[in-house]
């Protein structure tokens, strides 16, 4: 379950979802980094002193989409292992404006990494997932896209 | 058998699918109640329609159809949502829902009033644990322990 004190909503394709704020390394505007134009899952890098870091651009789905509306990247993990998903606004939330609480989604997870969501905001009937950063990280690796 | 174990009643619910029906012990149940809000899971199996915010938990609902090996079904306006008590063995907050086809039926079963229906006419899968006919109709009985299996491999 996520415990961070804050969490970022990312609004992608209209469908909003929360990660942590302690996973997040930099969140950058679009016009900050460079554009990948090919055809792959990466459509942006940022560059650092070390190298660059991917930001895979996904749909509402987490369908690979090169969705022309992004604004913003948000970018996780360690080393050389940064990966940044790109999303149409990023928002910081409080915790004490949330509820949140344990979410295991069922069946097999979709990488080795595990499921893509380990908690939910529950509002009423509304619910809002909650990223899991290493299962996102591991998902956003395996698009590919950075050799 | 004694005629006591033939009055032992079972109470239970008979949750309708398409093309079938699932018979468990009412006691499993926590809630039917109206289809509402439902929020995509991307990532999921098909037959994981999605998630609800039910008593400030989130949870998921299912499409068994989806789940031994038929079409994934869908909200209509007739479907009803059957929230399951988590299975054995999970936290408290693992609640889980079944999308049923229609409203559920109560049914009261001993031993007297069915029969064990033949296993040649039941899906050939491990998630149901056998088949009885009441009334001339079969319904299927879940496994709870091959549900887990599935739910949380």
């Amino acid at each position: 379950m996520a415990d961070s004190s804050q969490y970022l909503c990312l609004v992608v394709e209209q469908a909003e979802y929360l990660l942590p704020s302690v996973a997040s390394v930099a969140i950058e505007q679009r016009d900050v980094l460079t554009a990948d134009n090919g055809l792959g899952a990466v459509v942006a890098w940022r560059q650092t002193r070390q190298g660059r870091w991917p930001a895979y651009g996904v749909n509402a789905s987490f369908q690979v989409s090169r969705t022309p509306q992004w604004q913003r990247a948000v970018f996780l993990g360690t080393g050389s292992s940064v990966v940044g998903l790109v999303a149409d606004d990023v928002r910081l939330l409080g915790r004490t404006d949330l509820h949140v609480v344990p979410f295991t989604p069922l069946g097999t997870p979709p990488t080795r990494f595990g499921h893509l969501f380990n908690a939910a905001w529950v509002d009423g009937q509304r619910v809002t997932l909650v990223l899991d950063p290493n299962g996102l990280i591991g998902f956003l690796r395996g698009l590919g896209g950075t050799a | 058998m004694t005629a006591a174990a033939d009055d032992e009643r079972i109470h239970s619910l008979e949750i309708p699918l398409i093309g079938t029906s699932l018979l468990v012990p009412s006691a499993a149940v926590a809630e039917v109640t109206n289809p509402f809000d439902l929020h995509p899971v991307p990532g999921a199996p098909a037959w994981l329609l999605g998630v609800i915010g039910w008593r400030a938990q989130a949870v998921p609902l299912i499409s068994f159809e989806g789940m031994i090996g038929q079409a994934a079904t869908s909200v209509q306006p007739s479907s009803k949502i059957v929230v399951f008590y988590p299975i054995t063995g999970r936290r408290e907050s693992d609640f889980y829902a079944i999308l049923s086809a229609s409203e559920p039926r109560p049914q009261s079963v001993s031993a007297a009033t069915i029969e064990t229906e033949d296993p040649t006419r039941i899906p050939d899968t491990p998630l149901i644990a056998a088949g009885v006919r009441i009334k001339g109709r079969t319904l299927l009985i879940p496994d709870f322990d091959a549900l887990r299996a599935a739910f949380y491999p």
